[in-house]
């Protein structure tokens, strides 16, 4: 092979990362289930606002008594399945957070953002789903309508699709 | 060897303006030049010129677009999003494989940059489209991964500069985020595969070698950590003096492989930066409270300090024997010498730190004096060695040392009055003395 060959190869192996991960992001959309999460406040605080909204949600706090695994200290970004079921008004919760990828069953996978060892405070876990972009007036625009949502009853909520991996694509958000 | 070397450049340009004023002849300006690996400029130059200036304009055009795609489209369809991003990455590929089919491969090398460029802007943008965010060092990972068989194939600096600063970025994020970056190796091969074999980039060398450094010490931050968290210990300490002695005594030995292209120069920067950072160390071991820092270590594996001890010992000794091979008994004592003392100090550290369980006060101000001694001779080393080989550097470092060395005794005035009066003249006494040496120096170098 000639120093050609290897170039387009190079460039066969970078279009092809850009096509798994196209493939990636776009797959719970084409296979997955549908699901609505509840958004919970954002700290309007964040230095990065503008860019993209920040989404919080309830199921990003699980009570550390529905961890099952091992009795051992838990890390931060460890991979975790979080199992969900539907509740009131269609609304999906945490039922049970496991560190082996589940066989079967509605799971979400995400990351431990926070760990409390000792403690009962919640494990924070991120989806990889908690950033909306969008322009900076209409980012600020969805922030503060999830934020007013909490004091008036009625809820905002992200519609998201979950693969048979656990994988979650963001597919819109209903906002009151 | 001259840190002129570091300066090659100009002192191409110098005598080329030598040779125009015909202070010397061209022969006699190559003849120069040949001694420190370069030679006169002849116009070759304006075209690398070109390139750089084209290869920064592709930077910044980079940038450009990577700061223009990043506002949001949200008017326009994901699947036209994704689809612009793409063409415009194989757009870039294929003009520089037209390019590098024409024999042009420098030219190609600027395309393939940008597309380089775009293609990493493409993976961040796809998981913006998307509105992914689950462990975004991956994304850095990919996009340095997916620029180093560029950098291997086109030997461009500007696509290796681009994949090192990638694969630096994904390092400090992924340690960050707190996982370990299992594939650096990787980067760093590549790396120093272009600085020793292509390239010469004394900075892309050093900025190499500090990161594979950092990786080290994470790597065993690992080891000693239990169910994959990082745990920094006392057994770092032994750990990081020990690199530091061996990339003096590896920089000792790459300075004298004058038949090797690049070698003596990476050589005499590790070891230059080595011996900065020794003497730092051994500055703070001039106080009796480090010493009793050291003795008060408790190692979770002192098994392993002792190996480490060896290893050190060993590599080292390995350096020394091949200097002496290879430049023979008179030079040894002008280049492993320093090197052997750097490794017995390094020694007598650890050994004190693995033999002493307890703080002993009195052994701790006979080791501080030692600790002052070794400052005080360092400095004297130092300053003769930059008389008689005219190396300004080592004359300031020097210098500096002692002077640091009495601002420090100054401040906590070591032996009350009379003794801090004694060790200013001893000072005064080095400085005096280093001065006449100078003098005669100049003198015997005026008369020959």
């Amino acid at each position: 092979m000639t120093r050609l060959h290897w170039l387009m190869a190079a460039v066969v192996l970078q279009l092809g990362v850009l096509a798994t991960e196209y493939l990636g992001s776009v797959w719970p959309l084409w296979t997955g289930t549908e699901i609505r999460l509840e958004i919970a406040p954002v700290d309007p605080r964040s230095l990065f606002r503008g860019n993209y909204a920040r989404l919080a949600y309830t199921v990003a706090s699980v009570a550390p008594n529905l961890f099952e695994g091992p009795d051992r200290k838990l890390r931060k970004g460890e991979v975790v399945y979080v199992f969900v079921e539907e509740g009131e008004g269609e609304v999906w919760h945490a039922t049970r957070v496991q560190l082996e990828q589940p066989l079967s069953g509605l799971f979400l996978r995400g990351r431990l953002t926070q760990t409390w060892p000792g403690t009962e405070q919640p494990l924070r876990v991120r989806y990889g789903i908690e950033a909306w972009f969008a322009p900076k007036a209409k980012a600020l625009e969805i922030e503060a309508a999830a934020r007013r949502s909490q004091g008036e009853g009625a809820r905002a909520y992200a519609v998201v699709a979950v693969s048979g991996s656990g994988r979650a694509a963001l597919a819109r958000l209903d906002l009151p | 060897m001259k840190i002129l070397r570091f300066l090659k450049r100009e002192l191409a340009a110098e005598a080329r303006s030598w040779v125009d004023e015909r202070i010397v002849s061209e022969e006699q300006a190559g003849r120069i030049l040949d001694r420190y690996g370069t030679r006169l400029p002849d116009g070759s130059e304006r075209s690398v010129g070109y390139l750089v200036l084209l290869s920064l304009a592709a930077v910044f055009a980079g940038l450009s677009i990577l700061v223009f795609v990043s506002a949001n489209w949200d008017e326009i369809p994901r699947n036209l999003r994704m689809g612009a991003l793409v063409a415009l990455t194989l757009a870039f590929h294929a003009l520089g494989l037209r390019q590098q089919r024409a024999a042009n491969p420098k030219i190609a090398a600027v395309w393939f940059l940008l597309g380089c460029f775009s293609y990493g802007t493409s993976i961040f943008l796809i998981a913006q489209i998307y509105h992914l965010g689950e462990h975004y060092p991956d994304g850095i990972w990919w996009w340095a991964v997916g620029t180093l068989p560029f950098a291997i194939l086109t030997r461009s600096r500007a696509i290796t500069w681009l994949m090192a600063a990638v694969a630096l970025i994904w390092l400090g994020t992924e340690t960050a985020e707190t996982f370990f970056p299992v594939s650096w190796p990787l980067f760093a091969a590549a790396i120093f595969w272009f600085c020793l074999y292509q390239k010469e980039s004394l900075l892309l060398f050093l900025i190499n070698v500090a990161a594979t450094t950092f990786w080290i010490e994470i790597l065993f931050a690992r080891y000693l950590g239990e169910d994959h968290f990082f745990a920094v210990e006392e057994e770092h300490i032994p750990l990081t003096l020990g690199l530091f002695v061996l990339y003096y005594a590896l920089g000792k030995w790459m300075e004298g492989r004058t038949d090797r292209p690049r070698l003596p120069e990476y050589g005499m920067a590790l070891r230059l930066w080595s011996l900065r950072l020794g003497l730092i160390v051994l500055l703070v071991f001039s106080f009796a409270e480090a010493w009793e820092e050291v003795m008060g270590l408790q190692y979770e594996s002192p098994g392993w300090v002792w190996g480490w001890l060896f290893v050190v010992t060993g590599v080292t000794g390995f350096f020394l024997h091949r200097i002496w091979v290879e430049r023979g008994p008179r030079a040894w004592w002008d280049d492993g010498l320093s090197a052997l003392a750097y490794l017995l100090f390094f020694a007598l550290v650890v050994l004190v730190s693995l033999l002493m369980n307890e703080q002993n006060e009195n052994l701790a101000i006979g080791l501080q004096l030692f600790g002052n001694f070794a400052c005080v001779g360092s400095g004297i080393w130092l300053i003769l060695r930059a008389l008689r080989d005219s190396v300004t550097l080592y004359f300031y470092t020097g210098i500096g040392v002692i002077l640091i060395l009495a601002l420090l005794r100054y401040a906590d005035l070591v032996g009350d009055y009379i003794g801090g009066s004694l060790l200013f003249l001893f000072f005064a006494g080095v400085l005096f003395g280093s001065a006449r040496f100078w003098r005669a120096h100049v003198r015997k170098g005026a008369s020959s």
